[in-house]
């Protein structure tokens, strides 16, 4: 397994420094990286659905793992998004004549759901398909 | 014609007493020529496929990477072109060479990953960056 180097950067979240290998990892650890920083194997970071939350892991000894609060305020974020330009493009169509494959209250129905499921996830797969829906949606209703 | 080495990792090629026909540079400490380059994937399990000149490349967060030189460059007043793409979400990227929290020095510079259309940084599977000076 590869080793990377880990540490806690300046906003609180973790950076992970990949070495190319032109140097030895021990050199890259002492040039590249801030005092405290330690070497881990790559296998022991989060995976799957957790390393899609990588601004929202936070390490703790040697130990990286997701903090869910903040992978739910992003998620919440990444919903917001999606409903604001949706909500962009919806009224576009209405404006050229166009019908919503969804109506305004299944619309709204549907992001309150969402809404309700990303707040009520324990784990990332819950927050990845909460949001799921949406997408869907969005994807069906385009152009 | 002869071959002419000026010193380690450089050398001409010249032609009788004038002029140099071809001029061969593999040193970052030459100028006009590419300093640093390096290919990565940035989406969940980080990568580097690829690189001359760099030692590491640092996730920050999404979208945001700090490339490391293995050789500093003589100055910070380097030219850094770069796409992103993904066949995902992220068709294509747009690369910026400067982030708030870190201008470019002679031994590294961040760069930030963004998509027309989409909210925010983005990380792609395929970054490829190159520093000309």
């Amino acid at each position: 397994m590869s080793q990377v180097i880990i540490f806690t950067n300046t906003s609180g979240n973790v950076s992970v420094c990949v070495p190319t290998g032109e140097l030895d990892i021990q050199t890259v650890l002492t040039k590249d990286c801030p005092a405290g920083a330690i070497i881990v194997d790559s296998s022991t970071l989060p995976q799957g659905t957790d390393a899609a939350f990588f601004d929202s892991w936070k390490l703790s000894g040697t130990t990286v793992s997701v903090d869910m609060p903040t992978a739910i305020a992003h998620q919440t974020k990444t919903l917001n998004n999606l409903a604001y330009a949706e909500a962009q493009h919806r009224s576009a169509k209405a404006g050229i004549g166009l019908t919503n494959v969804m109506s305004d209250a299944d619309w709204a129905t549907a992001l309150s759901t969402a809404r309700a499921a990303v707040t009520a996830s324990t784990t990332t797969a819950q927050l990845v398909a909460a949001i799921e829906p949406i997408q869907a949606a969005i994807t069906a209703n385009a152009l | 014609m002869g071959l002419v080495l000026s010193g380690a990792g450089s050398g001409s090629i010249q032609s009788g007493t004038s002029g140099v026909a071809v001029q061969m540079q593999d040193s970052a400490s030459n100028s006009n020529t590419c300093q640093a380059w390096v290919t990565y994937k940035s989406t969940s399990t980080q990568s580097i496929r690829a690189s001359f000149n760099v030692s590491s490349v640092t996730y920050v967060a999404t979208g945001t990477y700090t490339i490391n030189f293995t050789n500093a460059l003589p100055d910070t007043n380097y030219s850094t072109v770069g796409m992103g793409g993904s066949s995902s979400t992220v068709g294509y990227s747009v690369l910026s060479n400067y982030s708030s929290n870190l201008a470019p020095t002679t031994t590294a510079f961040q760069v930030r990953e963004y998509s027309p259309g989409l909210p925010g940084n983005v990380d792609t599977d395929y970054v490829s960056i190159a520093v000309f000076r």
